[in-house]
């Protein structure tokens, strides 16, 4: 008995012409458009070609499909054996900005930095326990760039170390010591190093400032410049809400003009400013996800320039319009304990960066020796779109794969539980931008424009 | 760049390339808790990562 598949996800966009419908199916690995009389075939399941919708997994055999859905499920997980890993260090939470959305601003630093011994411990982890695997190092904080002596020396010796293992370095700053530590960071292969503007000058300094005031904007610029120029990769993040996704085309402008997006170097993202614990000075400039993006296709919509500093992904939509093919279904979308790993100077080991020196979520030790905590391990391992429960009966959880778990715990008390994304909403949005022209006109509506057209 | 399925008046717009067909291999893979058993290895297929950590260097991407 067939039935169209469970994973298929049909909904309306708005097109050049009026409106489409997209039909996505994320196991199958095919998406297509059509118009209303299509839609409504499918919808009364008397659609004319059943072979076509048979071939591109729409319709099912729903005993076929679960295979399937097995078959697909073991492939990711035995791709993501082999994935590569990466390693957050972070050599302290101190920060010299004063962000107004911090994160971390209620964490309580050990001041200092780590000692060699600490660093050498955190190297023979990677060595010892993670030998074998494809692996690179990102340095992380607070602000892991920090001018003092003690931070400088740390920061040579890890870099040093890593590249003596022939580990990638990546680096999380707020980019306001850049220009001076590019030298010494290059003594590693760099994989790319991210700051973060929040918009044109007086918008960013009104966010990202010193702490006890001071403007950051310049500083970071010339940072950035600077990277660009040796060859290194620079992924620029702008943390966006209410108050600075006005001001994005102005950012777009700045880069576009310092040449930045010409660079090969050069990637952007967008980060949505949200609550996180406690970390909101101003709650009410705050957006949903899916707000965030809506005004941020309208932004575009006015301000076309934008496309050319950061093209969003609405999910599939810009990888189904770059290569023209789905990519694979997502069953987990939280690297934590599989993909990601974090470690600090005092010595824990943490799930991702969103856990990182929050009190009771560490995972393990590192030193002074080397201590796991299994079972809470295995909970972060096991999560997934089959173990939670309001994941297995959601047609859109091979795109959003579950979300964020520490999101979903700081909601809802357990990682065991989802972090939901809007993925039909934001698809409706990411295909009216990607495939404005919807589909083709039918037979009928050529017709009819055939006669608006000739002469009375 | 799209390809136009014309099939029995069906103007579906593709929008997936299309695949040529490879032999399926079969081949027995680990077996989790959570599945079935007797399951066969198809092509690869890419994924893109959900998830800022995999692509970037990023802070809290992933959590946006």
């Amino acid at each position: 008995m067939l039935a169209l598949s469970r994973y298929n996800i049909i909904s309306r966009f708005e097109t050049g012409k009026g409106s489409s419908y997209f039909l996505v199916n994320p196991l199958s690995g095919h998406a297509d458009i059509l118009n209303e009389e299509e839609h409504q075939k499918l919808l009364n399941g008397n659609f004319p070609d059943q072979q076509l919708l048979l071939e591109k997994g729409y319709l099912v055999e729903p005993a076929q499909e679960q295979a399937r859905f097995r078959e697909a499920y073991l492939r990711f997980t035995e791709d993501r054996d082999k994935d590569e890993l990466q390693i957050f260090f972070v050599p302290t939470y101190a920060c010299n900005f004063g962000c107004t959305y911090c994160y971390q601003s209620e964490y309580q630093p050990e001041p200092g930095w780590p000692t060699r011994e600490k660093i050498d411990a955190f190297f023979s982890y990677l060595d010892r326990e993670l030998a074998g695997k494809k692996k690179y190092v990102t340095l992380f904080g607070g602000e892991p760039l920090l001018p003092s002596k003690s931070a400088e020396a740390g920061v040579e010796y890890f870099v040093e170390e890593a590249a003596k293992r022939g580990l990638e370095l990546a680096v999380v700053t707020n980019g306001f010591y850049l220009k001076e530590r590019l030298g010494l960071l290059m003594k590693a292969k760099i994989r790319e190093i991210q700051v973060t503007l929040d918009g044109p000058a007086e918008i960013h300094d009104r966010r990202r400032a010193l702490k006890g005031g001071g403007p950051t904007f310049d500083r970071i610029v010339e940072g950035v410049d600077a990277a660009l120029e040796l060859g290194v990769p620079i992924n620029l993040r702008v943390v966006v809400d209410r108050e600075n996704l006005p001001h994005l085309h102005r950012l777009a402008d700045i880069a576009i003009a310092r040449g930045w997006t010409r660079s090969a170097k050069f990637k952007t993202q967008i980060g949505r400013n949200y609550e996180l614990y406690t970390c909101q000075q101003a709650p009410g400039k705050l957006q949903t996800r899916l707000e965030l993006y809506q005004e941020l296709y309208q932004e575009i919509l006015k301000h076309p320039q934008i496309m050319e500093f950061h093209r969003p992904a609405f999910h599939v939509a810009k990888f189904l319009f770059d290569h023209q093919e789905l990519p694979g279904p997502v069953f987990d979308s939280c690297p934590g304990c599989k993909t990601e790993w974090a470690f600090d100077y005092s010595g824990k080991i943490y799930p991702c960066t969103a856990m990182v020196g929050k009190q009771g979520e560490d995972v393990g030790t590192y030193y002074p020796k080397v201590e796991l905590k299994n079972d809470a391990i295995s909970s972060w391992q096991d999560r997934d779109v089959l173990s939670i429960s309001a994941c297995k009966s959601c047609p859109v959880a091979l795109i959003c794969g579950g979300g964020c778990a520490a999101i979903a715990k700081s909601k809802q008390g357990t990682i065991g539980s989802p972090d939901c994304r809007p993925v039909r909403e934001l698809l409706e949005i990411g295909m009216s931008l990607y495939f404005p022209e919807g589909t083709p006109e039918t037979e009928t509506e050529k017709t009819n424009d055939d006669t608006r057209n000739q002469c009375c | 760049m799209v390809v136009q399925q014309q099939t029995k008046g069906l103007k579906m717009k593709s929008l997936t390339k299309k695949k040529s067909s490879k032999p399926v291999e079969k081949k027995i893979t680990k077996i989790s808790d959570k599945l079935g058993k007797g399951l066969v290895q198809t092509e690869r297929k890419p994924t893109e990562a959900q998830c800022c950590a995999k692509t970037s260097a990023t802070a809290v991407g992933c959590h946006d």
